[in-house]
């Protein structure tokens, strides 16, 4: 129920029930520049294994959907750590430390997290205080 | 989630299994230490009439890539602990994971028994992780699977499922001499697990004559080539750098390995004039998979689907024995460096019932299992194709280029 009740918080957040009630603060914790540069970053590096719409195949996971419930509980220097050294799968650790954080604000921006004023920073420290859910 | 992945006409098994001279019988001269027969390559002049493989890329269904799990010391079965959490290794087993899954269960599972646990977790649901949840439950324990994937989309089924025991299992140098008796006795313990498959609805594990076709003679011994002077080694690239590093054991088992039978030319339903025949157990996914699982769940085993991102999060879970079994995700998941991917590409196109052979020609091997005739190219390069390849992409092309090679194996092929 829990889990629910983010996942409602979280499209509430990304809009689809913005014109109700006063607008809470949300701030995002990536800006749009950065996830458009993260979507030209996975179009060269990712999407001919995960897919245009992230849902991956049958051989490879999705990067939404599935991966919320899986990094739920995680915070983001595990995820970006994560993704840092093992992908792309047939390159892992070739992306540096900017576009990697691009990708993860990509990858934020499809599971339904709002963008902000401040870029997601790569220094592991302060991602280790950022939940996978806000 | 290791497998076995590899074709059993590899190079190193013709070198220790073959040794037909044109004309001649022969006895096979690397297989004298086993204790065990040595196995006679007999000239026969009668071949069964044999149905032919369709095979044509319209019939291609799905094309399947996997990455061997690679340890150039062999499969990890080492064991740490995690706080108060003993973890026991069951992962890097290269292309022999099907093949040694009994085996190797059996000696992580003692080592988790030897700590009297009630309660046993297994991480990973791939042939290695599932079969070792069934050992478990087989000496008493209450198992649960923490898994990312059930057994049917695990790295495990995207493997060729032979009986290639040997297959890239360790480097002979890493590996060191006390690693080929644990081998042995891991291979015989599977080899005998299987057997108790056999016969069983479905064919979960199976056996099939093979044909190697050739338009040469089969009378050279097919002798490994030195590696080119200052090529390096694993020793000191970090990687190995020649198919003669690579471990062979199956001498050691060579009195249960099938020997093979030469035809006299022209006696076969196939246009190549040389053909040769062995026999090899190999597995049917579906359905050995199906009785595991059935196995397991009727015996109480749980499935719970999670995805670990740290290691430490095993000394989270209520059980504290865990048999760790995640395949090649040990190298994101535990940061062994010493994995090494390898990578493989099947072909499977649709099933046909009536064939029930395989064949090997022009570095191409088809075998027909009950989900598909599986079809895989190799480049010639022995056990070092794929070495260091991570890439899980299909390559459409390759999968194409060996079924016209399969499918040209069968022009003037003589029907009934």
């Amino acid at each position: 129920m829990h889990r629910l009740a983010m996942m409602f918080a979280v499209l509430a957040a990304a809009g689809s029930v913005s014109s109700a009630a006063p607008p809470a603060p949300t701030p995002g914790r990536y800006t749009a520049e950065q996830a458009a540069h993260g979507a030209q970053v996975y179009a060269q590096a990712c999407v001919m294994c995960h897919k245009q719409d992230l849902g991956g195949d049958f051989d490879t996971p999705p990067l939404v959907g599935r991966f919320a419930r899986n990094w739920a509980d995680s915070n983001l220097a595990s995820l970006a750590d994560d993704l840092h050294r093992t992908m792309p799968q047939f390159a892992p650790g070739s992306l540096n430390a900017q576009d990697n954080a691009a990708v993860l604000a990509y990858i934020l921006q499809a599971n339904g997290e709002p963008a902000g004023t401040q870029p997601l920073p790569s220094d592991p420290a302060a991602l280790a205080r950022m939940p996978f859910k806000p | 989630m290791p497998m076995s992945f590899d074709s059993p006409f590899d190079r190193r098994r013709l070198l220790g299994h073959s040794l037909a001279a044109g004309g001649l019988v022969s006895l096979s001269g690397c297989v004298s230490g086993a204790g065990g027969p040595a196995m006679a390559s007999r000239i026969i002049g009668a071949a069964p009439s044999l149905a032919p493989m369709r095979a044509s890329v319209d019939r291609i269904t799905d094309i399947k890539v996997c990455l061997r799990p690679f340890r150039p010391q062999g499969p990890r079965l080492d064991t740490e602990m995690l706080g108060d959490t003993l973890v026991i290794h069951n992962y890097g087993h290269g292309g022999s994971g099907w093949s040694l899954s009994w085996g190797s269960a059996e000696v992580a599972v003692g080592k988790a028994a030897a700590a009297l646990p009630d309660r046993l977790a297994v991480v990973g649901c791939g042939i290695i992780g599932l079969t070792s949840a069934v050992m478990a439950q087989r000496a008493g324990m209450q198992v649960t699977i923490y898994t990312k994937e059930v057994f049917s989309r695990t790295r495990s089924v995207r493997a060729n499922g032979s009986w290639t025991p040997d297959s890239r299992i360790a480097l002979t140098a890493p590996a060191g001499e006390a690693f080929g008796a644990l081998w042995e006795r891991m291979a015989r313990f599977s080899w005998k697990s299987f057997r108790s498959y056999l016969g069983l609805p479905g064919n979960p594990v199976d056996f099939a004559d093979n044909y190697r076709l050739s338009d040469e003679p089969f009378t050279a011994r097919e002798e490994e080539e030195a590696p080119p002077p200052g090529k390096g080694s694993y020793a000191s690239t970090g990687m190995p750098q020649d198919s003669s590093e690579f471990a062979s054991y199956g001498e050691r088992i060579a009195d249960i390995t099938p020997g093979h039978e030469v035809f006299a030319s022209g006696s076969t339903p196939f246009a190549a004039p040389y053909v040769r025949r062995s026999s090899n157990m190999f597995f049917n996914f579906s359905t050995y998979g199906h009785y595991l699982m059935q196995e397991f769940l009727e015996n109480g085993g749980k499935i719970e689907i999670r995805e670990f991102h740290e290691p430490g999060e095993l000394a989270q879970l209520k059980e504290k024995v865990v048999i760790n079994c995640p395949g090649y995700a040990a190298r994101d998941l535990w940061r062994d460096s010493k994995l090494i991917p390898v990578r493989g590409q099947t072909a499977w196109l649709i099933p046909q019932a009536e064939v029930h052979y395989g064949i090997y020609t022009n570095n191409v091997s088809a075998l027909s299992k009950a989900d598909g005739l599986m079809i895989q190219g190799f480049n010639g390069l022995g056990d070092m194709e794929g070495v260091g390849d991570s890439s899980e992409l299909p390559d459409r092309a390759e999968s194409e280029a060996a079924v016209e090679v399969i499918r040209k194996a069968f022009m003037g092929f003589k029907f009934g």
